[in-house]
C-alpha cells in the first residue's frame, strides 16, 4: 500500500482562554489518500473547524497543538520551518472557506490578487503575460464566464457563487495535492451549492486533487465523499467509507445523528432528537463523551474513554465493539452485533 | 459556553460573559488594570479624584496664600514645585486647579453627552428631514474650532464658571450626536428591533429600552476620552483670560501668568504643563484601554505568548 | 392572477407587492432622478387554511422573508392585499395593528439577534403583555410559557447570550406564542442549529401545532424540513410564486422546472440516493431582484424556454384544490424524462 497523502495521528489541540484550557481536539487519527475525497462531519463544538485550521497551522493565537503528528507526503508538519510551511500552504495544501468575501481583498482586482499569489510562490520570474494567461485559464476552468475581461473586476462585482469559484481557482493555482474545504458551501443556496460541489468533484476527477471536506451538512457529505470521519466533542468517533457510515453506522452517535434528520418519510412522526446536549469543552465528563446521551451506555462508558478500534476498513471509538472487555461489562445493542463486512 | 467559529476561520474561543452589574464592573476594572496603559490611566484618574476631593487636606498651602518674599522660587523643601509671581505655592495652586479642571470638564462632558445622545437618538431613529436638519446643525457647530466657538459664545453670554461649562458642552455635543446617530441607525437594523415592533412596541419604548442600553457602552469611552479635551479647552480659555476670573488657580491661568515670568522662573509653566499632560495622558490611556477591552472580539482571550 | 379564496382561508394574500427604492435622499427625489427599484415581492397570491402548515420555499432573493415581513406590517406593502380572516392588513397604521398583533406573530430567523441582549428572559417573556396592556387574567405566567416550549424555569433569569442556539429559539417561540396568536410565521426555524437541536425544535413546533391548533407559514430553504413539516408547499423565485400545492405531490411530481431543479439539487443524507445527483446540475446564477429577466424570470436557466417565455410573464394557473403553477409549458414538459438543465 502506498503511503497516504495526509496522515493525522493522535492530534491534540487546545485553546487557552481566561476560563481555562479547552481541549478542542483529542487523539484524532485519520488519513487521506491521494485523489480521495474525505468528509469530516459533526455538529457545533465537535472540533472540525479546529481540525482544518490545525492542519495548516492556522490556529488562532490562543490555540496550540500539544500532541500528535500531522504528516503530509511523508513529512511531519511540525518539523517544517516557517518558510517551508508557507511554501506548503498554497502549493501542497490549499484551503477554501465559507465566506469568500472576507477572504478576498476588496480593494484589489481578483486578477491582481491571483497574480500576486502566484508570484509569491515562484522561484524564477515569469513574464507578466504568461502569469496573466494562466490566471485567465484558471478562472475559465472553474466556470467564470468571460474570464479575460472579468479578471479585472473587483470581488464585490461578483455574486456569492462566483466568489466561491474564484476562491477555488486561487486554491488551485499551484495544483495542490490536497484541498481543504471548510464549510465551503454552507452559505450558498442549494442550486449554487450543487454547482460548487460538482466543480469540486470534477477537480478531483480531472486533476486527482484529494479533498478534505468539512461540513455539518450530512447531505453534502453523502453526496461527495468517499470516506467519512464523524466527530464529537473533539474526538473522531467513527471513520469509514461513506456507504457503511450511512447504511450501517457503528457508533451510537452516528446512528442518532442520522435518525434525527427530518425527511418527508418522517412526516407525522416525532423526530428522534438526541436527548441532552453536547458537553461543554470546559467541563468534559470522564469516560466516553457521548455516554450521557447514549441509549446503550454501560458503567464502563462513564469511567473510561474508549479507544479507537479497527473493524475491517472502519474505525469506531465505542465499547460496544471492544472485545477485550468481559461480556458482563460490555454495553449491548442488537444492531451492533451484526457482522461487519470486511 | 460558546466556541465561536466563523466559517473556516480558526475559532477564537471565549470565556463565558454575563453576571450582575457589580461583578461586570469588577471584571472590567481588572481587565483594564491588567494592561500597562490601562493601569497608568486608572492610577492617574484615581489620583486626580483623590486630589480633587481632598484638596484642602492634600495641599500644603491655600491657593491664595501670598508671600511676596518667596516669589518666583524654584522647587524647595518648603515649596515642592516652587512659587509663582505672588509667592503662592505652585503645588497647592495646581492641586486646587485640578478642582477647576475637573469641575468644569466633567459637567461639560456630561452635558455634551446627554444633549448629543438625545439628538443622535432622535436623529438616527426618526431619520429623514429631522435627521437632515440635525446633521446640518452638527456640521455648523463642528465647523468652528472648539476654542473659537467657545470664545464667541462666551462673548455673548459673559464669562463665568457656569457659562464656561455650557459653552464647552455645546462644543463637544456634536461629537456624541454623530456617534449615537450612527449607532442608532445600525442598531435599528437589528432583528430585535423588528421583533419588538412585531410585538407592538412603540418608538419610545424601543428607543429607551432597546436602543439606548446597547449604545451606552461606547459612550462612556468617548466621555473618558473627551475629558482631556474639555480640560484643554478650559485651560485655553483661561489662558486667554476668558475663563474663570483670577485669582482662581485654573491651570490655564497658571500658564498665562507663568508665561509672563518664564525667563525668570519657568516653574509655574512646568507645574501647570505637567499637570495638564499627566491628566490628558491618564484619561486618554484609560479611554483607549477601555475601548480595547470592550471590543467584543478581544474579550475573554488571554494574550498567549508562544514559547 | 385570480384565484378564488378557499372556504375557511384564514390568511388570504392577493397580488402582494413590496418594492424598495434603491436611491434615497431628498435631493435625488427632487431632481426626479431615476430610482432603481428592487421588486422584492412581485405579485404573490396564496391562501392558508386554518390549521394547515404552508411551507414557503425559495433561495436568496426569492422574497420569502420580505413577504412575511410585509404580511406582518413590518415592511410597507407597495400594492396588493393580505387579509387575516377577512380583515385587510395592508396599509394599516400602527394603532390599528395593535389588536391584530394578538392574532398573527412571527418567529424570527436568528434568535441571537432577535432577542434584545440587555434583558433577561423573564423580562422578554413578559414584554408582549406589557406592550399590549394585556389584563392579568389573560396572561400566561413566565413559567407557563417556558414550560410550553420545553424550557425549565431556571432559564428565566438568563440573558440571551447565555442561552444555547436551541434555547434561544425556544424563547423566541415562547415570545411569539405569549399573545396566543392563530397564525405563526416561522422564518428559518432550524437554521444554524445542530441536527439534534433542529429535530427538537421541529418536534416542539409539531406539538404546539397539535395542542394549540396553530396555523403555520414555514419559511425555509431546507427541503428536508419542509418535506417533513409542511402540508402544502409554495415555491418562490425572484419575488414570484412559481408553484404551490400539496407537499407530497410537489416533492414527487413537481410541475415547474425550477421546483424540479431545486429538488434534484438538494443533497440527501443517503449516498445511494445521491448517485448521479451532480450529473445534471442547474446552471447559471440566481438573478438579482434589482434587474430580473424579462417574461418568465426563470427562462435564462430553463431547458424548456422558448421565445414566449422571454416575452410573456406566465400567470399563476389555478388547478383547483389549492394547486397552482406559473409556467407556459408545464403541460408539455415531462420532467421525469429530461432534467431541467440549461448550461453547467
Amino acid at each position: 500500500m502506498t503511503q497516504p497523502l495526509l496522515t493525522v495521528d493522535g492530534l491534540e489541540v487546545v485553546y487557552h482562554t481566561d476560563a481555562g484550557t479547552l481541549p478542542a481536539l483529542s487523539d484524532v487519527c485519520f488519513e487521506v489518500r491521494e485523489g480521495q475525497i474525505v468528509g469530516v462531519v459533526g455538529e457545533s463544538g465537535c472540533g472540525k473547524s479546529t481540525l482544518g485550521a490545525a492542519l495548516l497551522r492556522l490556529l488562532a493565537p490562543n490555540g496550540e497543538i500539544v500532541g500528535g503528528h500531522v504528516m503530509f507526503a511523508g513529512r511531519d508538519l511540525a518539523s517544517l520551518s516557517a518558510g517551508e510551511l508557507r511554501t506548503l500552504r498554497g502549493q501542497g495544501v490549499a484551503m477554501i472557506f465559507q465566506d469568500p468575501l472576507t477572504s478576498l481583498n476588496p480593494t484589489f482586482t481578483i486578477g491582481q490578487q491571483m497574480i500576486d499569489a502566484q508570484r509569491a510562490h515562484q522561484q524564477t520570474r515569469e513574464s507578466k503575460s504568461v502569469v496573466r494567461q494562466r490566471t485567465i485559464d484558471a478562472l475559465t476552468r472553474v466556470g467564470i464566464p468571460d474570464a479575460a475581461r472579468r479578471i479585472d473586476n473587483h470581488p464585490h462585482e461578483f455574486s456569492g457563487g462566483m466568489r466561491q469559484r474564484i476562491m477555488i481557482a486561487i486554491a488551485l493555482l499551484h495544483e495542490p495535492s490536497l484541498l481543504i474545504a471548510d464549510e465551503a458551501t454552507s452559505a450558498l443556496d442549494v442550486t449554487l451549492e450543487a454547482q460548487i460541489l460538482k466543480l469540486l468533484k470534477e477537480i478531483n476527477a480531472v486533476h486527482g486533487t484529494a479533498i478534505l471536506l468539512i461540513s455539518h451538512n450530512l447531505g453534502v457529505i453523502a453526496e461527495v465523499c468517499e470516506r467519512v470521519v464523524v466527530m464529537y466533542a473533539g474526538r473522531a468517533v467513527e471513520e469509514g467509507d461513506v456507504y457503511s457510515i450511512f447504511d450501517r453506522p457503528l457508533h451510537p452517535y452516528s446512528r442518532a445523528l442520522l435518525a434525527a434528520v427530518p425527511s418527508p418519510q418522517h412526516r407525522g412522526t416525532t423526530l428522534a432528537a438526541i436527548p441532552g446536549r453536547v458537553p461543554s469543552l470546559l467541563a468534559l465528563p470522564p469516560g466516553c463523551k457521548f455516554a450521557d446521551r447514549c441509549g446503550y451506555a454501560a458503567a464502563v462508558c462513564f469511567t473510561r474513554e474508549p479507544a479507537s478500534l479497527s473493524r475491517g476498513g472502519l474505525r469506531v471509538r465505542c465499547f460496544l465493539y471492544d472485545d477485550s472487555l468481559p461480556e458482563a461489562d460490555k454495553p449491548r445493542a442488537d444492531w451492533a452485533t451484526e457482522p461487519v463486512p470486511a | 459556553m460558546a466556541v465561536a467559529s466563523q466559517g473556516g476561520e480558526a475559532a477564537v474561543v471565549r470565556a463565558p460573559a454575563g453576571g450582575g452589574v457589580m461583578t461586570r464592573l469588577g471584571r472590567l476594572i481588572r481587565e483594564v488594570a491588567r494592561r500597562p496603559a490601562g493601569l497608568f490611566g486608572l492610577l492617574v484618574v484615581c489620583l486626580l479624584f483623590v486630589v480633587v476631593v481632598a484638596a484642602p487636606v492634600v495641599a500644603p498651602y491655600g491657593p491664595y496664600d501670598q508671600s511676596i518674599v518667596e516669589r518666583l522660587q524654584g522647587p524647595s523643601l518648603k515649596h515642592l514645585l516652587g512659587t509663582d509671581e505672588l509667592g503662592r505655592d505652585l503645588l497647592s495652586r495646581v492641586i486646587f486647579g485640578a478642582r477647576i479642571a475637573l469641575g468644569v470638564a466633567i459637567p461639560a462632558v456630561l452635558i455634551a453627552m446627554f444633549v448629543g445622545m438625545l439628538t443622535g437618538l432622535i436623529s438616527g431613529y426618526v431619520g429623514r428631514s429631522v435627521d437632515q436638519v440635525a446633521i446640518v446643525g452638527m456640521d455648523a457647530i463642528q465647523a468652528f474650532p472648539a476654542v473659537i466657538l467657545a470664545l464667541a459664545l462666551l462673548a455673548v453670554l459673559g464669562p463665568s464658571l457656569r457659562n464656561v461649562v455650557i459653552v464647552i458642552g455645546v462644543a463637544l455635543a456634536p461629537g456624541y450626536a454623530r456617534v449615537v446617530r450612527a449607532m442608532t441607525r445600525a442598531a435599528k437594523q437589528n432583528q430585535y428591533v423588528e421583533a419588538e415592533v412585531s410585538l407592538g412596541a412603540g418608538t419610545t419604548r424601543i428607543a429607551v429600552h432597546h436602543l439606548l442600553p446597547n449604545i451606552a457602552a461606547p459612550l462612556f469611552i468617548l466621555t473618558a476620552m473627551d475629558i482631556p479635551s474639555a480640560i484643554a479647552i478650559e485651560a485655553g480659555l483661561a489662558f486667554l483670560g476668558l475663563g474663570v476670573p483670577p485669582p482662581s488657580p485654573s491651570w490655564g491661568a497658571l500658564l498665562s501668568d507663568g508665561f509672563r515670568y518664564v525667563l525668570i522662573s519657568p516653574w509655574a509653566i512646568i507645574a501647570a504643563s505637567a499637570a495638564l499632560m499627566l491628566t490628558t495622558l491618564g484619561f486618554a490611556m484609560l479611554g483607549e484601554t477601555l475601548r480595547d477591552v470592550l471590543d467584543p472580539k478581544l474579550s475573554g482571550t488571554r494574550r498567549w505568548r508562544k514559547r | 392572477m385570480t384565484a378564488e379564496p378557499h372556504n375557511g382561508a384564514l390568511l388570504s394574500v392577493r397580488d402582494l407587492q413590496t418594492f424598495f427604492s434603491d436611491r434615497q435622499g431628498a435631493i435625488a427625489r427632487l431632481l426626479r432622478h431615476k430610482t432603481g427599484e428592487v421588486r422584492a415581492v412581485d405579485g404573490v397570491s396564496f391562501d392558508v387554511v386554518r390549521g394547515e402548515t404552508l411551507g414557503l420555499v425559495g433561495e436568496s432573493g426569492s422574497g420569502k422573508s420580505t413577504l412575511a415581513r410585509t404580511v406582518l406590517g413590518l415592511v410597507p406593502a407597495t400594492g396588493g392585499s393580505a387579509r387575516l380572516d377577512g380583515r385587510e392588513l395592508v396599509g394599516l397604521g400602527r394603532r390599528d395593528w395593535r389588536p391584530l398583533r394578538r392574532r398573527i406573530q412571527m418567529i424570527f430567523q436568528d434568535p441571537g439577534s432577535s432577542l434584545s441582549p440587555r434583558f433577561r428572559v423573564s423580562f422578554l417573556l413578559r414584554e408582549p403583555y406589557v406592550i399590549n396592556k394585556v389584563p392579568l387574567d389573560q396572561q400566561s405566567s413566565v413559567d407557563e410559557l417556558l414550560d410550553m416550549v420545553g424550557l425549565s424555569s431556571e432559564q428565566a433569569d438568563k440573558y440571551p447570550h447565555e442561552l444555547s442556539g436551541g434555547q434561544a429559539r425556544r424563547v423566541s417561540i415562547a415570545r411569539a406564542l405569549a399573545l396566543h396568536p392563530e397564525v405563526l410565521f416561522a422564518d428559518e426555524p432550524t437554521a444554524g442549529l445542530d441536527v439534534s437541536a433542529a429535530a427538537s425544535i421541529l418536534n416542539l413546533m409539531r406539538d404546539l401545532r397539535d395542542r394549540l391548533g396553530l396555523t403555520y407559514v414555514l419559511i425555509t430553504h431546507d427541503l428536508n424540513v419542509v418535506g417533513y413539516f409542511a402540508d402544502r408547499i409554495a415555491v418562490m423565485y425572484v419575488g414570484q410564486l412559481v408553484e404551490i400545492g400539496l407537499g407530497d405531490r410537489i416533492l414527487a411530481h413537481p410541475r415547474h422546472p425550477y421546483t424540479h431543479a431545486l429538488l434534484s439539487c438538494a443533497p440527501v443524507p443517503d449516498p445511494h440516493l445521491n448517485e448521479g445527483h451532480l450529473d445534471n446540475v442547474l446552471g447559471g446564477e440566481i438573478p438579482s431582484p434589482h434587474d430580473p429577466p424579462s417574461g418568465c424570470r426563470f427562462h435564462p436557466r430553463c431547458a424548456y424556454a422558448d421565445p414566449q417565455c422571454t416575452d410573456e410573464v406566465p400567470q399563476l394557473e389555478d388547478l383547483g384544490e389549492g394547486e397552482m403553477v406559473a409556467c407556459h409549458h408545464w403541460r408539455q414538459i415531462d420532467l421525469t424524462k429530461q432534467p431541467a438543465v440549461a448550461e453547467t
